[in-house]
């Protein structure tokens, strides 16, 4: 039971990551592959200033999410300038970056050596220490989540952005400041990935630089393409699919010492096979 | 002035990488980012011919190169021209090249472990040669001389025979050369084997500097594509001079801002030029609007 609770906070966490970027990839067309790195700064944000600045949870997650705001509204400025393969890279490059100052920052990160002791979240005096509190706490921010960014991609504002994603040309004729409309939209991801950052910081009462490297940010965007670009439902069934495979190999009888590899190999046969045979995801509505 | 020569001595294995990247990226017009883990394999085959029948250090790199090269070649065949045909858009590609590069690292990872390997050409190490208060060590000149030798080799064949014409008209326009009768899958086939045997020649050069790792194969490709961009993404000479550039303020930075920074100036350098120079040095091929 415990272990099943486990890998539900996983899931949960990485859907609220995936739907996130789904917004930011599916929704308005940006391929960022530094959404870890935003996930990264919520998490340090929280271990941060729990550990060593006796903050409580909420105020350093409202932290995280403002930091995290600002970083990605300053990053958007490069990466937006370029298109699809170019931006793939670049964003890559910046989550490359922010990973360096992570691991050499050591005076504000303590580097590879990781931040240990963070405390389970208490919110309003109400710890939430125990695993299916801490599943409920995360299960209703997915909720928020979702009911957030499907209000957003069903008003005007998300028919721009979608229209963006079709053609930026007409949109652009249309009156539409087009970067303005994409930076916010970058801003918003960014802002919830680092709320996922936060829980992460809290449930597994340990982070290190590692966790935020570019292999989470593949695995993210594995997550979105694998469901559908554009397809919040999706995102979240790429995430359950993705997280629970590996625990399927796990009952299977591998030895753990090739685990870790044979896990990246699924991912990137998942990414092969997605394009290979259905380019626009399990449950999404166009192609990338 | 030992930085900047540092610097070259890097700059030309970049160089390298970036040249065979670009004579590939010329053709097909996507990011090939198997390319690096290739040339990781290549390695790998290197250091195996080396230890297992002992055979002379330039013979096994050869061979290692020349497996290498043949199964660039099979990438393309069976991994991108089916998707190509179905005009696949380059993203597409390019995020098919990233699965597979996962897939190919993880396995060289399966397979010799995730370690990381030194490779040398003779047993006991050699001293470095001193002059004019440089220190250059053996290794070092024999990438320096490697660089050059491939560079020229390559100016010539791409300049003076029959299929270094056809693979830069393709480059040029691919759909012309079709028209006017030449076989475009054969010279792309060509181009891979070409590319990936300097990438893999590239690589060695890099394992005498530093050792051979697994996720190296991610780091190679991203310096050849860094140094492609600098130059101009689709010319030869950019890529070269992109290459050592990259070597330089790389060198500069790690003197400077030590070595844990050393990612950090290479996409410093590249996002500067994305803003204020997208063309790159010598352009050819505009990445971005």
């Amino acid at each position: 039971m415990e272990y099943i609770l486990h890998l539900a906070i996983v899931v949960t966490i990485f859907s609220i990551l995936a739907m996130s970027l789904n917004y930011v990839a599916g929704y308005t067309g940006i391929l960022s592959l530094s959404h870890a790195t935003f996930y990264g700064i919520g998490a340090y944000a929280t271990a941060i200033l729990t550990t060593q600045h006796g903050f409580s949870f909420v105020p350093s997650v409202m932290v995280g999410m403002v930091l995290a705001a600002v970083i990605a509204y300053l990053a958007s400025f490069p990466i937006l300038k370029l298109k699809e393969d170019s931006l793939v890279l670049v964003s890559f490059g910046f989550s490359i970056i922010m990973f360096n100052v992570m691991l050499n920052w050591t005076d504000l990160t303590k580097g590879p050596l990781g931040i240990k002791g963070i405390a389970a979240p208490e919110i309003f005096g109400l710890s939430f220490f125990s695993k299916p509190l801490f599943f409920a706490l995360v299960f209703l921010t997915a909720i928020v989540t979702y009911f957030f960014f499907r209000r957003i991609t069903k008003s005007p504002y998300g028919i721009i952005i979608k229209g963006i994603r079709e053609n930026r040309t007409v949109t652009a004729v249309n009156g539409h400041n087009v970067l303005r409309y994409q930076r916010s939209v970058f801003t918003v991801g960014a802002i919830f990935a680092a709320i996922a950052g936060s829980f992460t910081a809290t449930f597994l009462a340990f982070i290190e630089p590692k966790l935020f490297e570019l292999m989470p940010s593949v695995l993210i965007l594995i997550m979105v393409i694998l469901g559908g670009m554009a397809s919040l439902k999706g995102s979240v069934l790429g995430a359950f699919i993705l997280i629970l495979l590996p625990e399927v190999l796990r009952f299977l009888g591998l030895p753990p010492s090739i685990l870790a590899e044979v896990q990246q190999m699924i991912y990137g046969l998942v990414l092969i096979l997605v394009m290979y045979l259905r380019p626009q995801g399990l449950l999404g509505e166009y192609k990338i | 002035m030992q930085i900047l020569v540092n610097g070259i001595i890097v700059g030309g294995i970049y160089a390298l990488m970036a040249i065979g990247f670009n004579l590939i990226f010329s053709s097909v017009r996507f990011f090939h980012l198997l390319y690096g883990i290739v040339a990781v394999l290549g390695i790998y085959l290197t250091r195996f011919f080396l230890l297992t029948f002992e055979i002379n250090f330039f013979v096994s790199m050869f061979l290692g190169a020349a497996i290498a090269a043949l199964l660039g070649m099979a990438f393309w065949q069976w991994l991108y021209k089916p998707l190509m045909d179905r005009k696949a858009s380059s993203l597409v590609l390019m995020v098919v090249s990233f699965g597979a590069l996962i897939m190919v690292q993880n396995l060289i990872a399966l397979i010799w472990k995730n370690n990381t390997y030194s490779i040398s050409i003779s047993e006991t190490i050699k001293e470095g040669y001193h002059f004019l208060g440089i220190t250059i060590t053996f290794n070092q000149l024999v990438i320096l001389l490697t660089s050059l030798v491939l560079v020229i080799l390559l100016e010539l064949f791409l300049n003076k025979t029959k299929y270094g014409m056809a693979i830069r008209a393709i480059g040029d326009n691919a759909e012309m050369t079709t028209i006017l009768g030449l076989k475009t899958n054969q010279i792309i086939l060509i181009v891979f084997f070409i590319g990936t045997f300097i990438s893999s020649i590239a690589g060695t050069m890099v394992a005498l500097e530093i050792g051979v790792k697994p996720t190296y194969g991610l780091f190679l490709v991203l310096k050849a594509i860094i140094a492609s961009i600098i130059g101009g993404i689709g010319s030869m000479r950019g890529a070269m001079l992109g290459g050592l550039l990259l070597g330089v303020v790389e060198n500069i930075g790690i003197y400077y801002l030590g070595g844990g920074w050393q990612e950090v100036t290479a996409f410093i350098l590249l996002t500067v030029f994305l803003l204020f120079l997208p063309q790159g040095m010598f352009n050819k091929v505009q990445i971005s609007n």
